[in-house]
């Protein structure tokens, strides 16, 4: 919403700075977004008349012109297309300077000696117009200075208009909220209304079918109107407010509009086919067209304003093409009616129109005061078109609106805001907006809210009110805290917490991604997913939620490695979502984490060798994890059986952790397909883990365990064996001795090499020993050892090694 | 046996070499143990003497023994040299860098949060949570928005299918708190939302935002405002400066838009908060009893108020980052800087 610092000044008065207009404004709900500048001295340019138009002797395009500014001709060289004599035009004599800093001097334009410059609306900043020279009503007085006309000062103010707040969509809305900002008080136009003999009511019967829809259709009749282009104060100023200058009666509704609120609509009445309006909610699958000369389907209940035959305009959003005024109209009918909020917000929307009237009627008009816009709109067109105005409004208002009024008390107010407002202060604010207020001795104030306030209508509407005139600022804050509660944060906030600072600490930075993902990536996986998909997405490639974390942490590697970083490590811990059958449930939400590693596991230092991430260096991160986090009833498993696997990973590559018996972890090195949907050319290692079960179910904390008495004895042992024997195997076999004094087995070394047969592997295996009770003797170890050995050689062929 | 020959050639070479580069004390005695010791690696050679063919074993032991004689001696040798030199020649060079442990880092939308959380959980404020996929209801009918109400316009929603839609902010947590729990209620609901707005340097079609609520008997705004100003001050310092701008949403009234001070300029005006010394946080206001009756609260009895908290925007003022779609670049090089 737009609004000219001027117009609102010949409302009411103020001696504020536009910016502190603007601060004044903001901090009472109207928020200013800009201020524009259109002030400009405009010396030496005034209105004049074209007298005589002949062509330029050396050039096709150009025109040599006599223009009389009412007191001396000037010789004038010419370039628009349109210009012809009689017309009225504004004149830019030598030594003006035009907004764009353009100055006007004696010039010779292809040997013809040039007296000046005849404008466009564009060349002044007065319009858009910029196809020809602004002409201007045939009736303009000729030598006005153009200053005198559009002003040399004047701001227009761009303010966001809260959608409650239907009577700021005009200047005496906002002159109001002036007058409750202790602005001076708020003036109405004298309306100059001079009605012709001729009853409206014989030219015109109005009739409403759904008074539901359209509770209130009054117009008048304005005969012999001339159509024509605006004067320049009324072109410029809706020029300056955004709305382009069509022809006299369709400006001044449109100015009317943006002085007091209400839209108007203005139709040729020699197209109707009736003398008559009727107001009806549209049928089925009708169709109409609007003047943007589109033809619509029209949603069932919508409102039509018909001439008892056709529609002619879908009422409150647009008119008809049919009805359309133009330069031929002689006699127009002018509506302001109301029309339902819900109607017309429901009919904008089916037919994706949003105009000027439909946003005010369904923030909510005013029904009670509609007929003052109409008296004020018929008397400028009058004044303008030289038209007669029909005796009387033709009001059709079968059910009169009510009136709301609402009772409050000092301590209400205060109760809510912490304050200490008095009642007569808070009813001297009400008073300020226009608010009228009574109450006898008691202390509870009835408040009568007027029709233009459609958002008042219960007691915390008023306080608000109360609040934003007082001022937020002038509330105290209070900084003590009463009370107190018992303070509790969700699991899913603590796991997330604890998940950050391990995976940070062991060298991971945190990525955070959209949502919004590309369900291409994920199809050409061949993966089975059952996405959560968007009806009315932004664009195809932010189409699904991630159904997993994966595809953003390889977009994160893609991204980084294209930034010549070759060593990252990165996590994400965030929601993951699956579609459910159920029409009326919501989707399955899982909280999970990902990791994505690539490069180097360790970086390379001035003594450290650098060494790529492999497998272990993920299960050592999940061992390490199960530690710090006690995951009790843990084991690796391989994922083989097709029913367990999983195409993101290389089969061979690929680990899981259960616990409990469920897959609640997964980690390996992601497939070649995968990797190259992503561009990545470099292996990467992910692991993905369901925070959503570990949350619910598995963390336990640690006990206290006695630390051992007695000191260990260690034993090494070098096996060699088959290249194919796994290490699982040998540490299984042995465990499963179940051997007395044996703590621990550690491997520390495996060798394959010149030493031994090709075959073969070594080995090196470290097993800790310790009685609880006392220091163990060698011989104890010893016969625990031949055990060891005898065990495995029967069992496996193998050799041991010194 | 021509390998272990080998070994002790190698073996020559590398200490040797090694040698000559030591300079401490301690260097030196890991040089002793690791070649000259009982479990060092001449001895280790001559431990290996059974396993070669015995014709050979004198040779390769003259040789180890040569090797471990020679190496002795050249050993006292640079002992004492080391002694007699000054002691700058001998510094530790405590310039070179030292081995990082390379940790992560948390994304600075996370910290926030934290830091957000900490605050409020220090006043008393519980972490609450819900859906980000919601329904109408939630989203919207429960928070006095209906349908027909033109404020449904103020969010682009996306849809999943009919009434159910992505949260457009996190205020659906506060009726599904207040359906579950009598007053008084005091909570905080960080979380993902979602708009449907065209990416640029102030917008993200998801986003992070966090919502507050208290309700108890005589909560007031003049409450509201001082929970707001001491989270400023926690989170920014003493200097900061929030003003209340009276705005409207459909559930809360009076309703405002809150602004912190401009961090960069101070309030003077500069390019990151157009020149108005202000920085637009985000909503509150005091709940609508519209929004007490949908979820069974008595509005005669109770008084509470709502806020949020764009969590991207108070990141970015923390961190001077003049783009939100930096935030989720996830530039290492930016992150790791952070
Ligand atoms: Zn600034």
């Amino acid at each position: 919403m737009k609004i000219s610092r001027n117009w609102l000044r010949k409302i009411v008065p103020f001696d504020w700075t536009v910016e502190e207009l603007a601060e004044k404004l903001t901090m009472s709900g109207s928020e200013v977004e800009s201020i524009e500048d259109f002030s400009h001295n405009f010396e030496n340019i005034l209105t004049a008349e074209v007298k005589n138009v002949v062509k330029h002797p050396d050039a096709d395009k150009l025109t040599v012109c006599e223009v009389y500014d009412g007191s001396q001709s000037y010789s004038v060289v010419c370039g628009a297309p349109n210009v012809a004599a009689g017309q009225k035009v504004i004149l830019a004599k030598v030594g003006a300077e035009l907004p764009g800093g353009l100055k006007i001097k004696k010039a010779k334009i292809r040997g013809v000696e040039s007296e000046g410059m005849i404008c466009s609306h564009k060349e002044l900043d007065l319009g858009e117009d910029a196809s020809g020279i602004a002409v201007l009503p045939e009736n303009t007085e000729l030598g006005t200075p153009i200053r005198e006309i559009v002003g040399e000062e004047d701001y227009i103010l761009e303010l966001e208009i809260t959608p409650n707040r239907p009577d700021c969509l005009s200047h005496r809305g906002l002159a109001r909220e002036v007058q409750a900002l202790e602005g001076g008080r708020l003036s109405s136009p004298v309306i100059n209304l001079t009605e012709s003999d001729v009853d409206a009511s014989d030219e015109v019967t109005v009739s409403i079918d759904n008074p539901g829809d359209c509770p209130r259709y009054a117009a008048r009749v304005i005969k012999n109107v001339k159509i024509g282009p605006s004067p320049l104060w009324l072109s410029t100023i809706l020029h300056r407010l955004g709305i382009r200058s069509i022809n006299n009666v369709v400006d001044i509704t449109n100015y009317v509009m943006m002085e007091y609120g209400h839209p108007l609509h203005a139709f040729d009445f020699d197209l109707f086919e009736e003398n008559k309006v009727v107001v009806r909610g549209a049928g089925k699958g009708e169709k109409f067209t609007t003047l943007d000369e589109v033809e619509r389907e029209i949603p069932e209940g919508s409102v039509f304003i018909t001439d008892g035959i056709k529609p002619v305009a879908l009422g409150g959003v647009m008119g008809g093409l049919d009805s359309e005024v133009t330069v031929n109209t002689r006699n127009i009918l002018l509506e302001s009616a109301y029309f339902n909020p819900v109607t017309i917000r429901k009919t904008a929307k089916a037919v994706k129109l949003s105009t000027e009237s439909s946003q005010r009627f369904e923030r909510g008009a005013d029904c009670e005061n509609l007929n003052i816009a109409l008296d004020r709109a018929s008397a400028l067109i009058a004044e303008l078109t030289g038209g007669d105005i029909a005796r009387g409004i033709v009001d059709c208002y079968p059910d009169k609106h009510k009136l709301v009024s609402i009772q409050i008390s000092a301590s209400e107010v205060n109760r809510l805001l912490g304050t200490e407002l008095s009642l007569s202060k808070i009813e001297s604010i009400l008073r300020l907006l226009d608010i009228n207020t009574k109450h006898g001795d008691s202390d509870i104030l009835t408040a009568e809210i007027p029709s233009f306030r459609p958002d008042l209508t219960r007691p915390a509407d008023l306080i608000e009110e109360i609040a934003r005139i007082y001022g937020f600022g002038n509330i105290n804050s209070r900084e003590q805290l009463a009370g107190s509660t018992e303070v509790t944060i969700p699991e899913s906030f603590r796991i997330a917490d604890q998940m950050r600072s391990f995976f940070t600490s062991a060298g991971f930075d945190e990525v955070v991604n959209w949502v919004l993902y590309d369900p291409k990536k994920y199809d050409k996986s061949n993966l089975q997913f059952n996405p959560v998909t968007i009806s009315n997405p932004l664009s195809e490639d932010t189409a699904i939620l991630r159904p997993r974390l994966w595809g953003s942490l390889l977009d994160n590697i893609c991204y980084n490695l294209n930034r010549n970083l070759e060593d990252i490590a990165v996590f994400e811990i965030g929601h993951v979502y699956s579609a459910v059958e159920s029409s009326d449930e919501l989707p399955e939400q899982r909280l999970s984490l990902c990791l994505a590693w690539t490069g180097n596991a360790r970086y390379p230092g001035w003594d450290v060798p650098a060494r790529p991430v492999d497998i272990y260096d993920l299960k050592g991160l999940v061992e390490d994890f199960i530690n710090e986090f006690n995951l009790r009833e843990s084991e690796f498993v391989e994922l083989t059986d097709d029913s367990q696997f999983d195409p993101v990973y290389d089969k061979e590559m690929l680990l899981g952790l259960n616990i409990n018996n469920r897959t609640v972890c997964r980690f390996g090195r992601v497939a070649g397909n995968i990797l190259s949907i992503f561009d990545i050319k470099t292996p990467v290692w992910i692991m993905e883990l369901d925070l959503e079960y570990l949350q619910a179910k598995t963390f336990a904390q640690g006990y206290y365990k006695e630390p051992p008495k007695f000191p260990p004895s260690d034993r090494d042992l070098a096996l060699v064996v088959d290249r194919g024997l796994q290490f699982g195997e040998i540490y299984n076999f042995i465990t499963d001795l179940r051997l007395p004094f044996l703590e621990d087995i550690r491997l520390f070394d495996i060798y394959t090499g010149k030493q031994i047969d090709p075959g073969k592997k070594s080995l090196a295996l470290s097993l800790r020993f310790r009685h609880p009770e006392r220091t163990l003797k060698d011989k104890d170890i010893d016969k625990v050892m031949e055990k060891i050995i005898s065990e495995l050689k029967s069992k496996y062929k193998l050799d041991l090694r010194q | 046996m021509s390998t272990l020959l080998t070994r002790l050639d190698e073996l020559r070479d590398k200490a040797f070499g090694e040698l000559k580069n030591l300079t401490s004390a301690t260097d030196l005695e890991a040089f002793r143990v690791k070649y000259l010791g009982r479990k060092g690696a001449i001895t280790g050679v001559l431990r290996e003497l059974g396993s070669i063919e015995p014709e050979q074993r004198a040779n390769v032991g003259a040789e180890a023994n040569k090797l471990k004689n020679e190496l002795t001696s050249a050993f006292e040798k640079h002992q004492e040299s080391l002694k007699s030199k000054s002691i700058p020649d001998s510094k530790v060079d405590l310039t070179l860098p030292g081995r990082s442990r390379f940790l992560g880092k948390k994304h600075p939308i996370s910290r926030t949060i934290d830091d957000i959380i900490d605050i409020f959980y220090s006043l008393g404020f519980s972490v609450a949570e819900g859906p980000d996929v919601e329904t109408e209801w939630y989203n919207f009918d429960a928070l006095n928005t209906p349908d027909d109400h033109p404020a449904r316009d103020l969010a682009d929603t996306f849809y999943i299918k009919d009434n159910i839609l992505l949260r457009t902010h996190t205020s659906p947590v506060q009726i599904r708190t207040m359906e579950n729990n009598k007053p008084p209620v005091r909570i905080i609901a960080p979380g993902r939302c979602y708009r449907k707005d065209t990416p640029d340097a102030s917008h993200a079609p998801n986003f992070f935002q966090t919502e507050g609520l208290y309700v108890d008997k005589d909560v007031t705004f003049s409450d509201l405002k001082g929970v707001i100003n001491i989270f400023a001050r926690r989170l920014f310092g003493p200097e900061i400066k929030v003003r209340f701008r009276p705005h409207f949403f459909p559930f809360t009234e009076p309703s405002a838009e809150y602004d912190f001070s401009c961090l960069i300029c101070k309030g003077d005006g500069c390019r990151a908060c157009k020149h108005t010394g202000w920085v637009e946080i985000s909503g509150a206001g005091m709940v609508d009893p519209a929004v007490f009756e949908a979820v069974g609260y008595d509005p005669e009895k109770y008084t509470g108020y709502a806020f949020g908290m764009g969590v991207d925007r108070i990141t970015m003022l923390r961190y001077g980052i003049a783009d939100i779609r930096y935030l989720y670049d996830n530039d290492l090089r930016v992150l790791r800087g952070i």
